[in-house]
């Protein structure tokens, strides 16, 4: 296995040479310039960079082999090409500093999406990850300005993360800001959320964040919906967040599925619609797709969250989206052949877990979970996706009078409706207060915190298959998340599905 | 009528007298209930009984308890007649109990397009419900576990709708004869039915929690879900009014929602709440609080629903019913100003625009609206009552409502063209099942890459087919192998039968040519005697490979030549008719059959006895006869030892019989083994197809013979010193080389290598041990007599050469004499394939073959047998030999042996030795050669 690796490095490394080299000489810069002198002049410029040289132009173009040293060979066979990044950064530039600020009017945010969709149009996917590069780092001097410092140098210790960034903003065009808080080491693990309108996409992924469920709901890592929100029936998760631990565990929160008020806001900014999309309805359907099979791609555990058991048109979804997903990326030609094993193995497919939230006291006998770990098997029998033996109520002494069923076991958790309970009794029982804590409520579910203990654990342990035929670092996966994020947007078979849609 | 009770719920349609209905000339309004559910308290029911204040629709479990069918979508009702209300409630595949009976009794092995469409056929049967529901309801209610709008209704509604209108003019000729009014006639229902939404529980923080929490912060006067409530219906009314579902005209829609009524009810806050937590927390408070707790005298079971949280004592399934209050916000209430509009007669006025349409109204009595019911529910729900035409609307119902289906379908007939080039994609002309299954793996890869959904299986197969039909339609090639390990380079075709000519061209009538294999390898070979060489084509069968081509080359060399021939199969001519003629040489003599064959095998108990079973059950009755009239054309010997048999099994039996009562089986054992003795004289009917070796059943013997022994003449036709003149020798390769016998009649004392003492039995043979002593009895030449020795190894290209050891070329110098003597042929294995030592293009040497043993015989009394045993390959090869027993040479010639072209056991072919196993895995054993001395006197 080692002296494939060492090929594998070995002829990478030859192709960077390669390439760097080659774009160098396209950009007339310092086309003789030879190779340890550049080296040199990287590391000057990495040291130099965050002093805040933004608006220079030398620095960007010296600064992006640095970053795509680390890029490994997912973008290999890139031969963008070198005319083009000039002509991308400024529409990029545009549209996210506009949703940087946060104050994005609906009118311009539609204004923004035709040139960035035009420009998009006329690229192939494969050759865009190589231009963004050029453009993060430029911004990254610009305006995060506090994180650039740490992820230039290596040996510090990754940004601390208090809330999560926007990966895809309200208007479904990637940001790039992501990129800060993330390494380059490949020790990684990636869980996206998906579930229907307020059913706790957010709590639960907070719960995996680090955030206990006593805790109150304005403290947790992803938001969930506040009580304007409930009340006027909003959702509150808009577009595609993302948040790092410190254990390296990239969580993303999404928006709702299938969601009546996301339908709600398209139909009120209609102009927003692509002309070729029918109705809204179908629009809103398409784009849930879009954002699962997302999820799919780029995700080693989706978590899909439900409230209450069970909505068959979920599991027709998924596999929907299974089906509507963009294949793997081939493994490039010049890969070694010891990636042949995984080529056979095809798509990759991501483990799915089901969380059952705000489940009954009903829910957590042992009777009731077999039968909905049937139902969930039965559905999704055909499905390609790893739905099984990721997460087990039946471990850590959750479920004493579960029986363990070893090897197929479909990975469902039970949440019960935790977070109200404290409030409830301490508002309401002041008086009786003190007798009743000596008599302990009954729950008929294991506490929430060893519930979210257990979860926790579980999830984290969920074995890291390789999303692509390449290994990824941290930045990479950026990367090849943005280039999923945009494949999905403008997938084939997203339009050819969604014309079959009445 | 006799069996239904009025009071109770009943599951449509009804059955029973109209007539004798009681109230059955109430004015009805009809509520329909659908949508999702959970199991148990969060079914459904619950909430209707909520409505009807009583326990009445059956709640639904997990294990299906509650449920009228567990198979397929029903719709249930019940009539409320102290309100002139019916309840439909309509159970299918969405609510959850249905789903997970559904889901338990499925099969687990059907392939996805089949689950996919029990799935869908599923959720079309909820369909057709809901097109039943919206034309025999006043007002329907969807129900849903959470405080969301459930977008899938769009699509559902909107199909129902196209679906509705296509089949109005099959309702409208169904009730013709309906007593229902003109309007309700033309337009299939009674009114445009309204659509209120129930959401069973509100995802609202409990009302406690926001009490407490407004309480320090603000006061509003609207409690949050009356706030939230006009948010949701504003967001399902412009979904509604974007999707086209809602017009202005209310009389064109599949139904209205009304504009100045609530259509929107919010549950409280926790939902569903099942009756052993009540009782829990009560008994919880009841702990904690001791006798301060009050119990309360009676709750409504609405009350104790809602307020699960204050101290309850009874259960909620102990219904005390009070008269509810129709205006308050209660569930009722809010339906109730909905029934209040239809009871009254008024009907629904929910257009909107300047010019509102009048929408028809018609209130039906019981007896009325049960007829229009029945008549509707045969129509649509039932199989039995269709329509052809409904069967046609349903049908594109179900297509348009199985997105996924046509995807998969177009996505998959445009992605099949595409595998399909992939697997024609740089063919050769013709080609082998090898190739062409690693073209069709390459289609499949190339389809399952693009190719997803549903119908994914059903479009493999058809690929598979496509491409076994494009391989099959004259691409395929000749899969036969010849013995050699060749391919047969005629496109696919059939062997001409004995007699036919081949015919490479097909005619009209034939599709595949028929002609006889060929490889296009050709090979030089020499004839049985090895002074003719001659190009032979590669063989496909063992006779043309060991018999035919030799057999051929006879009649141009060697055929004045004397042979001993070996035993083959003769046919009797008295044999079964129909059985195929054995193409015996005429030269051959008639086999000899010789006795002692069978006592020799007597000698190995375990291989006779296994022969004699399987000889016994297989030749037992046909081998009787036969070998009566075998004894009748003169094989007196078989005739005799048979009756023999049977003296002796008859009186065996009987001594059994008398004595000790023998066992049956000891008794067929015995028989057996008599039988054995017949089945061990060759078989006259039955032949070996192809060549004589160890794990041939024992007695049957080869059609032909793979070997030949022929001779070039007297000894004097060998020169020494010119070796052997033959074509294709290579230079210096072609000499004999000496073995020396000793004949002196000294008796010789070295222990085992002595001489047969003239008193012991001729049958004593003894081989001319190897080691150092003839070399040194060479010194006294008187005492030997001299023969000269050659193994011939033949390679493909014709080159012929001799060994003089397992490992060596015999050399001989340029003046002709050879150095080297037979010791090594005759002392060690000799391998049955050498390397050529031609020279060859390849990295790889030809591989030469054993393939003739020349030998001189020497004047008596020494005599040489022949005790040919080849092992072609590693054990458990078996070995070959042309006959069971020796051969002895008759003296003074000189003999060839000419070996097998090819050797083939029960396994098939026995190739060649490949490059990783050593030349000696296949060999001549040892000990081939034999000198006896015939004592004179005998």
């Amino acid at each position: 296995m080692s002296e494939h690796t060492g090929s594998q490095s070995s002829s990478h490394g030859g192709d960077r040479g390669r390439r760097r080299s080659r774009r160098r000489g396209g950009g007339g810069r310092e086309g003789r310039e030879t190779r340890p002198r550049s080296r040199e002049k990287d590391k000057d410029n990495s040291a130099s960079g965050p002093s805040g040289s933004g608006p220079i132009k030398a620095p960007i173009i010296l600064a992006k082999p640095h970053t795509e040293k680390n890029r490994d060979s997912s973008t290999s066979g890139s031969g963008s090409s070198d005319s083009k990044p000039i002509v991308l950064i400024k529409p990029r530039e545009d549209t996210s500093s506009a949703s940087s600020s946060q104050s994005t009017t609906s009118g311009t945010a539609a204004a923004q999406v035709a040139p960035s969709d035009g420009f998009h149009g006329d690229q192939s996917g494969r050759g865009q990850p190589t231009q963004q590069p050029t453009y993060q780092i430029q911004r990254n001097v610009s305006s995060v300005a506090a994180f650039s410092e740490s992820s230039q140098t290596r040996l510090a210790p990754p940004p601390e993360m208090t809330q999560p960034v926007k990966l895809v903003d309200d208007s479904l065009n990637w940001c790039d800001s992501g990129i800060e808080m993330l390494l380059d080491q490949t020790d990684f693990l990636v869980v996206g959320v998906v579930g229907m309108e307020g059913v706790g996409k957010s709590t639960i992924l907070s719960l995996l964040a680090g955030n206990h469920p006593e805790q109150s709901n304005r403290s947790f890592v992803f938001k969930p919906q506040t009580e304007e929100t409930l009340e006027t029936a909003g959702h509150q998760t808009v577009g595609v967040d993302l948040f790092v631990t410190s254990e390296r565990i990239i969580l993303i929160d999404t928006q709702p599925i299938l969601s009546a008020s996301v339908l709600d806001q398209l139909i009120h900014n209609d102009r927003k619609l692509p002309p070729e999309v029918g109705l809204a309805e179908n629009w809103a359907e398409v784009l849930s797709l879009q954002l699962a099979a997302f999820l799919m791609t780029v995700c080693h555990v989706v978590v899909v969250v439900q409230d209450w058991f069970t909505d068959i048109n979920l599991y027709r979804f998924l596999q929907t989206a299974e089906m509507l997903k963009p294949p793997t990326p081939a493994p490039s030609h010049d890969a070694p052949s010891s990636n042949v094993s995984l080529d056979t193995e095809g798509d990759y497919f991501p483990a799915v877990v089901f969380v059952q939230n705000r489940a009954t006291r009903e829910d957590f006998q042992p009777s009731r979970v077999q039968a909905m770990k049937t139902t969930v098997d039965r559905l999704l029998q055909h499905a390609s996706m790893r739905y099984k033996n990721s997460v087990s109520m039946s471990l850590n002494g959750l479920m004493p009078a579960q029986q363990k069923s070893p090897s197929r076991d479909v990975s469902l958790f039970l949440f019960p409706d935790f977070p109200h309970k404290p409030a409830k009794q301490n508002g309401k029982m002041d008086g009786v207060a003190s007798v009743l804590s000596l008599v302990p409520d009954y729950q008929g579910h294991p506490s929430p915190q060893a519930l979210t203990d257990s979860f926790r654990n579980q999830i984290f342990s969920v074995p890291r298959t390789p999303l692509t035929h390449h290994s990824l670092t941290e930045k990479n996966w950026f990367h090849y998340a943005a280039r999923t994020w945009e494949g999905v947007r403008k997938s084939n078979l997203m339009a050819e599905y969604s014309r079959l849609l009445t | 009528m006799t069996g239904m009770k009025w009071n109770e719920v009943w599951r449509l349609p009804f059955v029973g007298d109209l007539e004798e209905l009681p109230f059955k000339d109430d004015k009805v309004c009809v509520v329909g209930m659908f949508g999702k559910s959970q199991v148990g308290y969060g079914t459904k029911s619950t909430t209707i009984n909520t409505i009807l204040d009583r326990e009445v629709f059956p709640l639904h479990w997990p294990d299906g308890a509650g449920l009228q069918s567990q198979e397929e979508t029903y719709v249930e009702a019940f009539y409320d007649k102290s309100k002139n209300v019916i309840y439909l409630h309509l159970v299918s595949v969405f609510d959850t109990s249905m789903l997970v009976s559904l889901c338990t009794n499925l099969d687990q092995d059907l392939p996805y397009a089949d689950v996919h469409k029990f799935w869908r056929d599923q959720e079309l049967q909820h369909a057709r419900g809901l097109i039943f529901l919206f034309h025999v309801c006043h007002i329907l209610v969807a129900l849903h576990p959470t405080c969301t709008f459930d977008m899938s209704y769009g699509q559902l509604l909107r199909t129902v709708d196209s679906v509705r209108l296509k089949m109005l003019p099959i309702l409208q000729d169904v009730l013709r004869d309906a007593p229902v009014g003109a309007e309700w006639k033309s337009a299939g229902r009674s009114c445009t039915p309204r659509l209120l939404f129930v959401f069973q529980k509100s995802c609202l923080p409990t009302e406690s929690e926001t009490r407490a929490e407004s309480g320090k912060s603000k006061g509003t006067k609207h409690s949050p879900k009356k706030r939230l409530q006009p948010r949701i219906e504003d967001q399902i009314y412009r979904i509604f009014r974007k999707s086209r579902l809602l017009t202005n005209q209310s009389k064109d829609c599949l139904f209205t929602v009304p504009p100045n009524q609530t259509f929107v009810y919010i549950q409280s806050g926790d939902g569903p709440v099942d009756a052993i937590t009540n009782l829990l927390s009560n008994l919880h408070q009841n702990c904690a609080m001791g006798k301060e707790a009050e119990a309360p005298a009676s709750r409504s079971y609405q009350m104790s629903r809602r307020t699960n949280q204050s101290a309850l004592m009874n259960p909620p399934s102990i219904l005390l019913p009070t008269k509810p209050n129709g205006a308050d916000d209660s569930l009722l209430g809010f339906l109730w100003q909905h029934i209040d509009l239809v009871l009254s007669g008024k009907g629904f006025d929910d257009s909107v625009g300047r010019n509102p349409q009048p929408s028809h109204f018609e209130l039906p009595s019981y007896k009325k609206w049960l007829s229009v019911c029945n008549t509707l529910y045969e129509l649509l729900l039932t199989e039995a009552g269709q329509h052809a035409k409904v069967q046609g609307c349903l049908e594109t119902m179900g297509s348009s409502l199985d997105v996924e289906t046509k995807f998969s379908d177009s996505r998959c007939s445009k992605v099949l063209p595409l595998a399909s080039s992939a697997y024609q994609n740089s063919l050769p002309s013709h080609y082998t099942s090898k190739v062409h299954n690693n073209q069709l793996a390459q289609a499949m890869k190339v389809f399952k890459q693009h190719a997803h959904g549903p119908a994914y299986e059903h479009y493999v197969l058809q690929l598979q087919e496509d491409c076994e039909k494009f391989w099959a339609n004259g691409r395929q090639l000749c899969e036969e192998r010849s013995l050699t390990g060749q391919h047969c380079v005629h496109p696919f075709h059939t062997l001409p039968k004995p007699g036919q000519p081949a015919d490479p061209e097909p005619s009209d009538s034939q599709v595949v040519p028929c002609m006889p294999h060929n490889s296009r390898a050709r090979s030089l070979c020499a004839c049985n005697c090895g002074r003719k060489q001659a190009q032979r084509d590669d063989p496909f069968d063992v006779k043309a490979a060991n018999h035919d081509f030799f057999h051929l080359m006879e009649e141009k060399c060697c055929s004045s030549l004397e042979h001993i021939s070996f035993p083959v199969f003769q046919r009797q001519p008295q044999g079964t008719p129909g059985e195929e003629v054995a193409p015996t040489p005429e030269e051959d003599p008639p086999p000899t059959f010789q006795p002692e064959v069978s006592i020799k095998t007597d000698t190995e108990p375990s291989k006779r006895k296994d022969s004699v079973l399987s000889s016994a059950t297989t030749t037992a009755s046909g081998g009787l006869s036969l070998a009566l009239s075998l004894g009748q054309s003169g094989g007196s010997d078989m005739f005799v030892s048979m009756l023999h048999a049977d003296q002796n099994s008859d009186s065996l039996a009987a001594v059994g019989m008398d004595s000790m009562m023998a066992a049956d089986s000891q008794q067929q054992e015995a028989e057996a083994e008599k039988t054995s003795q017949l089945v061990r004289q060759p078989s006259v009917t039955e032949s070996l197809p192809g060549m004589l070796h160890s794990d041939c059943p024992p007695g049957i013997l080869p059609k032909f013979s793979s070997w030949e022994l022929v001779s070039l003449g007297p000894v004097s036709q060998y020169y020494p010193s010119m070796g052997l003149e033959q074509p294709g020798f290579i230079h210096g390769s072609n000499f004999l080389l000496a073995w020396d016998i000793p004949i002196h009649t000294e008796r010789p004392q070295q222990g085992d290598q002595a001489w047969p003492a003239p008193g012991e039995s001729q049958s004593v043979r003894r081989s001319i041990p190897h080691g150092g002593k003839p070399r040194r009895g060479a010194k006294d030449s008187d005492s030997f007599v001299r023969v000269y020795v050659g193994y011939e190894y033949e390679c493909a290209r014709g080159h012929r050469f001799l060994c003089s050891g397992p490992d060596k070329v015999m050399k001989a110098s340029n003046s002709g004499s050879v150095k080297e003597t037979a010791m090594k042929l005759l002392s060690m294995d000799m391998p049955l394939y050498f390397p050529c030592p031609c020279p060859s293009r390849g990295a790889k040497p030809h591989l030469g073959q054993l393939m003739r043993v020349f030998i001189t015989t020497p004047d008596p009394p020494v005599q040489i047998h022949l005790h040919p045993r080849l092992q072609p390959g590693p054990p458990p090869c078996p070995t070959f030999y042309p006959q069971d027993e020796d051969i002895p040479l008759p003296p003074s010639r000189l003999w060839v042996l000419r070996l097998p072209f090819v050797y083939v056991g029960e396994a098939g072919v026995i190739s060649p030795p490949r490059d990783s196993q050593p030349l000696l895995s296949c060999k001549v054993l040892k000990g081939l050669l034999k000198a006896t001395i015939v004592e004179e006197g005998d």
